[in-house]
């Protein structure tokens, strides 16, 4: 039987249900343009005293997953572009000021000594061609290095950025499991938690999974937990003895740290590691093979011929690699030791050596006898620009398919002002309908207090 | 599908982005006057463009050695055209000469002492700062008496004489003409050149200073007459290179040997045996022979020269059309068509204005909010 206590009750009920309501509403409009907040419905259902609202976290798992897979992929390309747009610079040939014109004017140089042999200001420019190309190979060598090397300060960083978000995860995992416990709301943790993951993918690939409390736990690629529940575990960095670069450790609980280097191929770090270890090494060794190999020729002929002197040429240049390449400096200080005669008789007129060693230019030395120092070096610059080319079509890419996966969560979870609106005034009208009832209630005590 | 607010500003923010960046590329393609303008914008272009200047500044070189060697056949040509009108003038001395006249003698035997010296002269022409006809020797004088000490040691005695000589001396000078020391062959000499060593002693036995010295040559034969001696030829028969093509060389002769040892000799033999009044029309006979055969072979060298600058415009032309061809290329390649460039640039601006104006509107978008 129904009584006006029952009614009243049941208004306040509904009093309750449709505040709540706004609040969640209000909740949402505030968070409009929180990244990565789930918007919250408001379920309303009837109890048998009346009604009650509850709240509900609208996310879609299976797109969250996409979009961390996709932001792993976009963050490996991000660093790649960012990368190898610098590494292009170095082989900017553009200006016609680069690698190929200084091998041009040395092999020039070479030509015009043929012209004149004992011309001293065709020896002095010779010299001078001899020692640009040189430079020219030790600053781009020294300049890959420094890629590699800011690349490895980046790797460091980004290390530092990974533990900063395992200890947050796991935190979070710990208040997410008190506040269950607790009967508190815990979305936004789980946001939080989201966020988080997102933002770890983008720089690592890792694997996730929910354990029994629906905490989220993480493990790198080959299993290695990061995070279990409320603990974190660590990477950190140490410097590998070969190649003096950084190498990424796993710290376990007993401190000791095992290498995973070669386990990390996604996110900005898989993009730093590759262009660290694979493709600049890669132009390293074609840029040494390059230099050694024009070295190794041009000293070869030199040491037939016979400088102004009559004496045996001397190594012309002096080096193993792209990096030490020089001129030999008693031919820097004294362009007469370039040996340009074939004999010692008549060695101030001959050029035969000369005209070999600037015949170089067009033979055929590198990639088996198929290509030029020029055509190798060409393919390099090619190598590199499609390299670059690639990287950033698939950060272009990339960057929409993760605009449009990011729109396809906020078609889920985002917050639109106007439905929000729409609800507000429908649960404010709500709220006043259950006020008049109380009104009226209230009215029909006072006529029964009267009666 | 549900729509936010934030989605379409979502995609305003990636179009702005996108089109921002249209609009630099082209902007940037404009501005630099060039299609490509770091090896990622055509990696196969870029490549092609590379091998397309190397090859433009190979051939910019043979057009340089071309012009180098151009100068050189002038000079040379020039050179010999002046040996060939001495060589005529010489044997028009030759042929005039009267045996039994001391005095049309004596004035012959001046001239002939005149063509000759010309004829060393032009011998030891320089080009550039070389010896043009002494072979790879381009720092030593092709013709002259004189014998060099360096760094304290001496180098040895080369003279040519004209016949076998039985008794040889040399007289070594300082400049002023002063004789440091007297040396005599031991074996005599023979016919065409001769070495003898030297310590580089002076006559009271000290080492003379570095530099060169002239040395005068007195030899006569078993009869004791005078022998003729004229200066050794002291370069070698290496020829001047020109790289005028890929495994393409042009070679200049610049054997002195061949070009003027033997008219030396035949004019130096003359010479003395006008000096010694023994002058006959045998003696005659056989300079005019050799005056005859010295025009000849100057007259060769000078056909050789003109084949040479033949192949050298040939060259030349072949280069410079080259040049024309590949500069076209690379311009195709590399600059491409400024109009298209221009054209797409304004493309582009108007795009991104369409771009911020689309954002404006979606922006300033009314909400739900403004109507309740």
């Amino acid at each position: 039987m129904t009584t006006i206590s029952t009614i009243m009750s049941t208004s306040l009920s509904a009093l309750k249900a449709q505040q709540a309501a706004i609040s969640i509403t209000g909740n949402n409009v505030a968070n409009v343009n929180t990244d990565g907040y789930s918007r919250q419905k408001v379920v309303i259902s009837s109890t048998l005293t009346g009604t009650e609202a509850n709240t509900k976290r609208v996310c879609d798992t299976f797109l969250t997953n996409r979009i961390n897979d996709a932001n792993q992929e976009l963050g490996k390309y991000e660093a790649e572009t960012k990368y190898l747009d610098s590494v292009e610079i170095i082989f900017d040939e553009s200006e016609g000021s680069g690698l190929s014109e200084a091998m041009s004017e040395f092999w020039s140089g070479w030509q015009d000594l043929v012209n004149d042999p004992s011309d001293s200001s065709a020896r002095s420019l010779l010299a001078a061609a001899a020692d640009t190309l040189a430079t020219t190979f030790n600053t781009m060598a020294a300049d890959l290095d420094d890629i590699q090397e800011g690349i490895d300060d980046d790797v460091v960083a980004a290390v530092g950025n990974v533990n900063e978000i395992l200890e947050q995860i796991a935190d979070l995992n710990q208040r997410l499991v008190r506040a269950d416990a607790n009967g508190q709301d815990a979305s936004a943790y789980k946001d939080s938690i989201n966020s988080l993951v997102s933002e770890l993918f983008s720089l690592l690939d890792v694997n996730t999974y929910r354990n029994d409390l629906g905490q989220t736990c993480i493990q790198l690629a080959d299993g290695k937990p990061l995070v279990e529940g409320g603990t974190a575990w660590s990477l950190a960095t140490e410097t590998n003895s070969t190649t003096i670069l950084q190498d990424i450790t796993w710290v376990a609980e007993d401190g000791t740290a095992t290498v995973v280097t070669a386990d990390i191929s996604g996110g900005g770090l898989g993009g730093c590691l590759e262009v660290r270890d694979t493709l600049i090494p890669a132009y390293q060794t074609q840029l040494d093979t390059l230099a050694a190999s024009i070295m190794e020729a041009v000293n070869d002929l030199h040491a037939d011929g016979y400088d102004l002197d009559g004496e045996v040429g001397e190594a012309f240049f002096t080096g193993t690699g792209a990096e030490d390449m020089a001129v030999a400096t008693e031919i820097l200080t004294g362009p007469g030791g370039i040996a340009a005669a074939e004999s010692a008789d008549g060695a101030t007129g001959d050029g035969t050596i000369a005209a070999s060693i600037a015949a170089l230019a067009d033979t055929l030395v590198l990639d088996s006898g198929t290509s030029t120092f020029s055509d190798y070096y060409n393919a390099l610059v090619s190598e590199i620009g499609a390299a670059a080319k690639t990287a950033a079509a698939r950060n272009e890419t990339q960057t929409d398919a993760v605009t449009a996966m990011k729109n396809l969560r906020e078609s889920v979870s985002g917050v639109s002002l106007d439905e929000e609106t729409t609800k507000l005034v429908l649960y404010q009208n709500a709220y006043e309908a259950a006020a008049k009832v109380m009104t009226a209630l209230d009215e029909m005590l006072q006529t029964i207090l009267e009666m | 599908m549900r729509v936010t607010q934030n989605m379409m500003v979502n995609n305003a923010i990636k179009w702005i982005v996108k089109q921002t960046k249209e609009l630099n590329d082209a902007s940037i393609i404009v501005a630099a006057g060039k299609q490509i303008n770091k090896p990622s914008d055509d990696p196969a272009a870029v490549k092609q463009i590379l091998a397309e200047r190397t090859t433009l500044s190979s051939y910019a070189q043979y057009l340089s050695n071309i012009d180098q060697a151009n100068t050189w056949v002038e000079a040379d040509n020039d050179t010999l055209e002046r040996v060939t009108s001495l060589l005529r003038e010489a044997a028009d001395i030759v042929a005039g000469l009267d045996t039994e006249d001391g005095d049309t003698a004596g004035g012959a035997r001046e001239q002939l002492e005149s063509v000759y010296e010309q004829v060393i002269a032009l011998a030891n022409t320089r080009f550039s700062g070389n010896y043009m006809y002494g072979g790879d020797h381009a720092d030593t004088i092709p013709f002259v008496d004189q014998v060099a000490i360096s760094d304290g040691t001496p180098a040895d005695i080369i003279f040519a004489l004209a016949d076998d000589a039985e008794d040889v001396t040399i007289e070594i000078t300082d400049s002023a003409g002063t004789v440091l020391r007297t040396l005599t062959a031991a074996s005599g000499g023979g016919e065409g050149d001769n070495t003898i060593a030297w310590d580089g002693l002076d006559d009271d036995g000290n080492l003379l200073s570095d530099g060169a010295y002239d040395f005068t040559i007195s030899a006569t034969d078993a009869d004791g007459d005078e022998v003729a001696s004229y200066p050794a030829y002291r370069g070698n028969a290496g020829k001047k290179r020109i790289i005028v093509g890929e495994n393409s060389t042009v070679e200049l002769n610049r054997d002195g040997e061949a070009l003027f040892s033997e008219t030396l000799r035949a004019l130096r033999k003359a010479l003395t045996a006008l000096n010694n009044d023994r002058c006959d029309d045998e003696l005659i006979s056989a300079t005019s022979d050799s005056l005859a055969e010295a025009i000849d072979i100057v007259t060769a060298e000078q056909v050789s020269l003109a084949n040479i600058a033949s192949q050298l415009s040939t060259s030349e032309t072949r280069w410079d059309k080259l040049t024309l061809t590949v500069k076209n290329s690379l311009s195709a390649v590399e600059t491409g068509s400024v109009e298209r460039a221009a054209v797409e640039l304004q493309v582009q601006e108007t795009a991104y204005k369409v771009v911020l104006e689309t954002t404006a509107g979606i922006i300033k978008m009314p909400k739900l909010s403004d109507y309740i």
